[in-house]
């Protein structure tokens, strides 16, 4: 049994993983390949600060793959494999210039509650805010330690840009994971799929301990300044440009991170710069994930999508990762492979 | 009088913000800081810095409070500002652990500190040893860097700086009006305070700058405190032991204590140790006495013996102490003005 996932993100090395940790021992014959034009360090993952956090005023419907992704990872965070996974606890604070309703996450998160008067003295011009501990999780380190595994498994990866899942089942591949992100139209077109293209500033503030993401009703998600330290720099955002496909860094759009960040937070103006990235969130009203099966000649091939997880692909990938791999349980039972079926939820 | 001249004797945390303290509260005055020590070998240098008071038994709660509250606010609006990275002060969230529940579940300086409020059952999860937990926010202030900030601002205000032993105050006499004690645990030899001991600390300096929030036990002995470049981790107190030297059992001790705390500082980096002697006192010493001698007489204003709490209190002491200076500025013009008559 031939399984090809397509893309070499959080979404495809993660469910390549959970696939081959939960079948490879029940079914002998499996076979695992990765395949994709970018590998880490230069995937859409790579650009994300790795904050866990789903948009609190969004309506996406992903509690439970988000909760199941918090708990998966805060079990780990005691483990040895913790540094080299880029995984560490951090507290922070949302703000708002009014009163929002608490977030479904609220006790998902550790110690989640409002901030007293005092607090927000330190955030002039915002009224309202929330303070939690969340999780990070880098994926400078989490796609690299994600491909050790992976790669300790036995699963082969090859570089090369798939065309169409015609080609993948011409080869012999019997199921694909379609973990594409943003260009998942490339192989099948999807007009939800949009481009959300975001620009970040990386800078040394190892000063900057707390996660602080301002919100702004009206002007939507992720268009409010935000500043996520990581273990080695910090990073400054707060754009989203929907239908965007520039990757390339935008002047203003430097000039408008730097200033509102520098506004939130004084002692940023002393911080130095050391990088600058734009990237593309693969943005959908939902999470595609679901089986397709597509006519191969006399066969009926299956493809599990696992695409469209917008800026919140590292809050939601673990969930997903077991969505994905019970949709790959269900292909082998209609097969009727492997003896006693029993996939591990 | 023109220009009292006050020799601030002391580098440390206490020294140069008292000195800082007498500048805004008498910019007439001349001050010099004449210390053995200046940052990067003082006391303060070691310390972590962290904004969660000691407790002095021989000082009323609400002096200590005042202090801690004046401190507080003051590094504040620092950490606030365009200067916070300079300066070393940040903001910095975590949790005081108990293993078992403390008989004081409202510490004196809880609503002084940011958000504070007992941890929920998720968050004491993650300390298995321990039953009972607080979480909140507060300052810190890393060293070097305060140190040298407070210098480059005294500096700025004509204030200038001399390495020099003192070895005994009455020796400044004819060269400063006013003399201002902030030796810290050398106060013991330099006054024979033999109410002053140290609380030998030693502390490890280690590069893991994935730990973002501090974790403290609340026996006060085992603390994990998060700084710009390093974590502090801590620690030992012990009373009457002035051993400078780091001891290497003891550090593996340290580190051992607070992995169990913190699992991931295994991976920890380049560690450093210190050692540091708290100069402990029932209180602080925080008065005005007059040395004389042959019909001389040298007013002096004593502001040492802050133990494990000298970031904590700093500037509410200094303030208290630039005020006695004040006293003596007055008292000293009073008889000098008597004397004209």
């Amino acid at each position: 049994m031939r399984v090809a996932v397509i893309g070499a993100g959080v979404i495809g090395l993660s469910t390549a993983l959970c696939v081959h940790e939960q079948f490879h021992s029940l079914l002998p014959s499996l076979e695992l390949e990765v395949y994709a034009d970018h590998y880490t360090p230069h995937t859409t993952s790579d650009g994300a600060a790795g904050l866990w956090q789903q948009p609190p005023l969004c309506c996406f419907h992903h509690r439970l793959w988000n909760k199941e992704t918090f708990d998966y990872l805060l079990g780990l965070l005691g483990s040895p494999a913790a540094k080299e996974m880029g995984l560490f606890l951090i507290s922070g604070y949302n703000l708002f210039t009014q009163p929002v309703p608490d977030p479904s996450w609220k006790n998902i998160v550790l110690g989640f509650r409002n901030l007293t008067p005092k607090e927000l003295e330190l955030f002039p011009g915002y009224s309202y805010g929330w303070f939690n501990t969340a999780l990070m999780l880098e994926c400078r380190r989490y796609l690299p330690w994600l491909t050790n595994r992976l790669t300790q498994r036995g699963v082969k990866f090859f570089h090369k840009k798939v065309e169409s899942f015609q080609e993948m089942f011409a080869q012999g591949v019997d199921v694909v994971i379609n973990c594409t992100g943003v260009r998942a139209g490339e192989l099948q077109p999807d007009p939800e799929l949009q481009p959300g293209r975001g620009q970040v500033i990386k800078v040394l503030a190892p000063w900057v301990k707390h996660f602080i993401i301002t919100h702004d009703i009206e002007s939507g998600i992720y268009t409010s300044p935000y500043i996520i330290p990581g273990s080695e720099f910090t990073v400054l955002g707060g754009i989203y440009q929907h239908g965007n496909w520039n990757e390339a860094n935008s002047a203003q759009d430097h000039k408008t991170i730097w200033e509102s960040c520098c506004r939130l937070l004084p002692a940023l103006q002393k911080a130095k710069i050391v990088d600058e990235w734009s990237g593309l969130r693969p943005a959908r009203p939902r999470v595609r994930l679901e089986r397709e099966t597509i006519r191969h000649g006399q066969v009926q091939a299956q493809v599990i999508h696992n695409y469209g997880h917008g800026g919140f692909g590292i809050t939601i990938h673990w969930g997903c990762a077991m969505a994905a791999a019970r949709l790959f349980g269900s292909i082998l039972q209609e097969k009727k492979l492997a003896s006693s079926l029993q996939p591990r939820l | 009088m023109a220009a009292p001249k006050v020799a601030v004797v002391g580098a440390g945390v206490i020294g140069l913000s008292t000195a800082l303290c007498i500048m805004e509260t008498c910019p007439s005055c001349s001050v010099t800081i004449l210390s053995e020590q200046f940052s990067p070998n003082t006391t303060s240098d070691v310390a972590a810095g962290m904004l969660i008071p000691h407790t002095y038994p021989g000082t009323p709660i609400h002096v200590q409070k005042q202090w801690f509250k004046e401190t507080f606010t003051y590094l504040f609006a620092i950490s606030n500002s365009a200067e916070a990275s300079e300066a070393g002060i940040h903001l910095v969230s975590g949790w005081q652990v108990f293993k078992n529940t403390p008989k004081e579940e409202l510490p004196f300086w809880s609503d002084v500190v940011l958000g504070f409020r007992p941890m929920s059952k998720a968050e004491l999860q993650k300390f298995p040893q321990h039953q009972f937990g607080q979480a909140f926010a507060t300052l810190k202030c890393d060293c070097p860097p305060y140190l040298l900030w407070l210098e480059k601002r005294l500096k700025a205000t004509g204030v200038q700086m001399y390495t020099r032993k003192v070895a005994d105050l009455w020796e400044l006499h004819s060269e400063y009006d006013i003399v201002v004690n902030c030796t810290g645990i050398g106060a013991h030899q330099l006054v024979g305070d033999k109410k002053l001991f140290p609380i030998r600390g030693q502390v490890l300096k280690v590069h893991a700058p994935w730990v973002k929030n501090f974790i403290r036990d609340g026996d006060g002995l085992t603390y994990i405190y998060p700084g710009i470049h390093r974590i502090t981790l801590g620690g030992t107190r012990e009373k009457e032991n002035w051993s400078l030297s780091p001891d290497p059992g003891t550090s593996k001790d340290i580190f051992d204590r607070c992995c169990s705390l913190e699992p991931s500082l295994g991976g920890a980096q380049d560690i450093q140790v210190k050692v540091g002697l708290r100069p402990s006192r029932q209180c602080v010493r925080l008065q005005r006495e007059v040395l004389s001698q042959g019909g001389v007489k040298l007013p002096v204003v004593h502001n040492y013996g802050h133990g494990a709490g000298g970031f904590s209190v700093h500037r509410g002491t200094a303030k208290e102490a630039a005020c006695l200076v004040g006293e003596c500025i007055a008292a000293l013009q009073d008889s000098s003005s008597r004397a004209k008559l």
